[in-house]
């Protein structure tokens, strides 16, 4: 219950500030809880921010999987991530300020990656219920390495497209969707082929001749 | 050491194959020359124009939106293009790669302002079929059946710059220059942004369909503005074969006559009493139900022809304004096909060369029944074509030529008349529209 409190009255000071409240203290006394509450469930103001992050990936992946079980045309893998792509665009517009304001221009940096971190864990969970076939890098022998591998690609694909939408300017964040429909596509057409197999073949085949 | 002498043809058609995505024009054009030192010189063009097509017809497929319209556009005027580029770019009229369910599924909710369960009872977010600048999805209301065409996202923003990719392209394959045809391509654009507009879209069928209603055999699908917005159209679902579909079925002579005949009202009544005009005639827009009525779709491009246009176009048709040197010249003038800078001798080569264009175009329009079917029509047009565009009195004549009205209107007609003949329905009433 207290979370939830904190995370609203979080958000209102800062969008009303456009700035981080002095203190915990400060911020606890204002919202009238004990500091340990904050404590409790938060070890610093960016704990909290990982935390609202990784609220809105959760809330796009419950819609989506309930659109899922919902239309039996988007139940298929690939539609589920693309729809929690295109929800989550709907999201984060929704808190586009906010989301400003605790990822200001987005590097790839390691600490704008720590506020992204819960996120992270939120989004890997759902990709693994997805259970996506790693089998287009059967060149890697471990399957460890093998789901590591898919992870951090898909990682990656979750942070470029924050990236496309925090600059995206275009009306509605259209092309944001563009982006998502049409990056997907691209992995999907890779991941479906046995491409990267025969380009790592090839790649062995030369290093062997020299 | 082993030799061989030369390399095995297999291999090579292997090689060819699997990197086949790599060609490019300009490795056609290698290709043609190639060709051309070894075989016969016509056979190798034709494979260049058909190399050339397809490379240019994939490219164009993925730019989808307006890029794929002007590639339809161009399909219409077969008379302007070899033959192989219009079968080519005839495959643009169908289907592109569709959006994916998810997406089309945002769009939808987006356009409609709500959830698409409070109005619809079910809708198929995977596309039916595709619309070029969209794609039309399935969907019920209790048994009605409906049509969504959904517009893809951001089209309308990417004319300008697919156009200006394109423009390179069609400059080179007309032969012209840019600043000669700056007009033109500001129709195509124009023309291009209220396709994009459905709710325009909506308006011109609403407008069209209550206006021609009275003609027999004619049904237009109903459209519902409340479920529609400038990206989204939604009509009843009409059930029919298209058009190309309908004369394979080897329906009787009666029954192709009579779609015909509905067909030629249908226009004639646009362009000489609405003077406003469905610009698009394909096969893709029209539809021949199990009555055997003709169903018109599709009322994105629509023409409206003003006076000054119309008045002098339509005067060409009469058989004594050809003949009378004087008139045809002030006609031709109006028209701006032939302009101020003109050499005297450079109209009369242009009033000559046009009285014998108009003489053959129109043959339809001298009689009171015609049949589009017969190929003597259509042969005799194409010849003209081929000879006109050789000429070299012709070619020489500078500055861009017509009013760019011609662009849609030309359109219409040589797309009309592609129809016509197609149906292959024999005599049809020319003015069947005074009635």
């Amino acid at each position: 219950m207290h979370t939830q409190k904190i995370v609203d009255y979080y958000t209102e000071c800062v969008l009303e500030h456009n700035k981080r409240p002095s203190s915990v203290y400060s911020f606890c006394k204002d919202l009238e809880v004990e500091e340990t509450q904050f404590y409790d469930h938060f070890a610093s103001f960016d704990q909290l921010e990982s935390d609202i992050l990784s609220r809105m990936v959760a809330n796009a992946i419950a819609l989506a999987t309930k659109e899922a079980e919902d239309h039996l045309d988007l139940k298929d893998p690939k539609h589920q991530l693309l729809t929690f792509y295109l929800t989550l665009a709907e999201v984060y517009k929704s808190n586009r300020s906010l989301v400003i304001f605790i990822l200001p221009q987005l590097k790839m940096e390691i600490s704008t990656l720590k506020v992204l971190e819960k996120s992270k864990k939120s989004f890997l969970v759902f990709l693994k219920s997805l259970d996506i076939s790693p089998d287009f890098m059967s060149f890697i022998p471990d399957a460890n390495i093998k789901t590591k591998t898919l992870e951090n690609v898909a990682w990656f694909q979750f942070v470029s497209v924050l990236n496309y939408w925090l600059k995206d300017t275009s009306d509605g964040f259209e092309k944001t969707d563009i982006f998502i429909e049409k990056s997907l596509k691209l992995s999907f057409e890779i991941s479906d082929s046995n491409v990267l197999n025969t380009m790592v073949d090839l790649g062995k085949f030369m290093m062997n001749k020299k | 050491m082993k030799t061989i002498d030369k390399i095995p043809t297999t291999k090579i058609q292997r090689a060819s194959k699997m990197l086949k995505f790599g060609s490019q024009v300009g490795v056609n054009y290698i290709k043609y020359f190639g060709e051309k030192i070894i075989s016969d010189p016509l056979s190798a063009k034709d494979r260049l124009d058909v190399a050339n097509a397809e490379d240019i017809y994939t490219g164009l497929s993925e730019l989808k939106g307006s890029a794929l319209k002007v590639a339809q556009m161009m399909s219409m005027d077969k008379e302007l293009l070899p033959k192989a580029f219009v079968e080519k770019f005839s495959l643009a009229q169908f289907s592109v790669p569709p959006l994916s369910p998810p997406l089309s599924k945002k769009v939808i909710t987006k356009e409609l302002g709500a959830d698409p369960k409070k109005k619809f009872d079910r809708i198929n977010y995977t596309s039916t079929f595709a619309a070029s600048i969209g794609q039309v999805h399935e969907a019920w209301i209790a048994d009605k059946k409906f049509a969504l065409k959904v517009q893809y996202p951001g089209v309308a923003e990417s004319i300008s710059s697919d156009l200006n990719l394109i423009k390179p392209f069609a400059l080179r394959m007309f032969n012209l220059k840019s600043a000669e045809v700056e007009d033109y391509f500001l129709e195509v654009k124009n023309k291009l942004y209220e396709e994009t507009d459905y709710e325009l879209e909506l308006d011109q069928l609403i407008e069209i369909s209550s206006a021609c209603s009275h003609i027999d055999g004619l049904v237009f699908p109903e459209a519902f503005r409340a479920y529609s917005s400038k990206k989204l159209l939604t009509m009843e679902w009409m059930e029919g074969l298209h058009l190309s579909e309908y004369t394979q079925t080897n329906p009787s002579i009666e029954a192709r006559n009579k779609i015909a005949q509905t067909l030629w009202d249908f226009f004639m009544y646009q362009i000489h009493v609405l003077q406003k005009v469905h610009a698009d005639p394909h096969p893709g827009n029209f539809l021949v139900n199990d009555k055997n009525e003709l169903i018109a779709l599709d009322f994105g491009c629509v023409k409206v022809l003003p006076k000054a246009f119309y008045e002098p176009y339509f005067e060409l048709t009469k058989v004594e304004n050809i003949n009378n040197s004087e008139k045809l010249l002030e006609l031709l003038d109006q028209l701006e096909m032939v302009l101020e800078t003109d050499s005297i001798e450079e109209k009369s080569l242009l009033t000559a060369t046009f009285k014998e264009v108009l003489a053959v175009l129109n043959k339809p329009f001298q009689f009171e029944k015609f049949d589009f079917s017969q190929p003597e029509y259509f042969n005799e047009l194409l010849k003209l074509g081929g000879t006109l565009k050789d000429d070299k009195r012709l070619r020489k004549l500078n500055g861009s030529r017509g009013s760019k009205h011609f662009l849609y209107v030309n359109r219409t007609l040589f797309g009309l008349l592609g129809l016509m003949n197609s149906l292959n329905a024999g005599p049809v009433s020319v003015m069947n529209y005074k009635k």
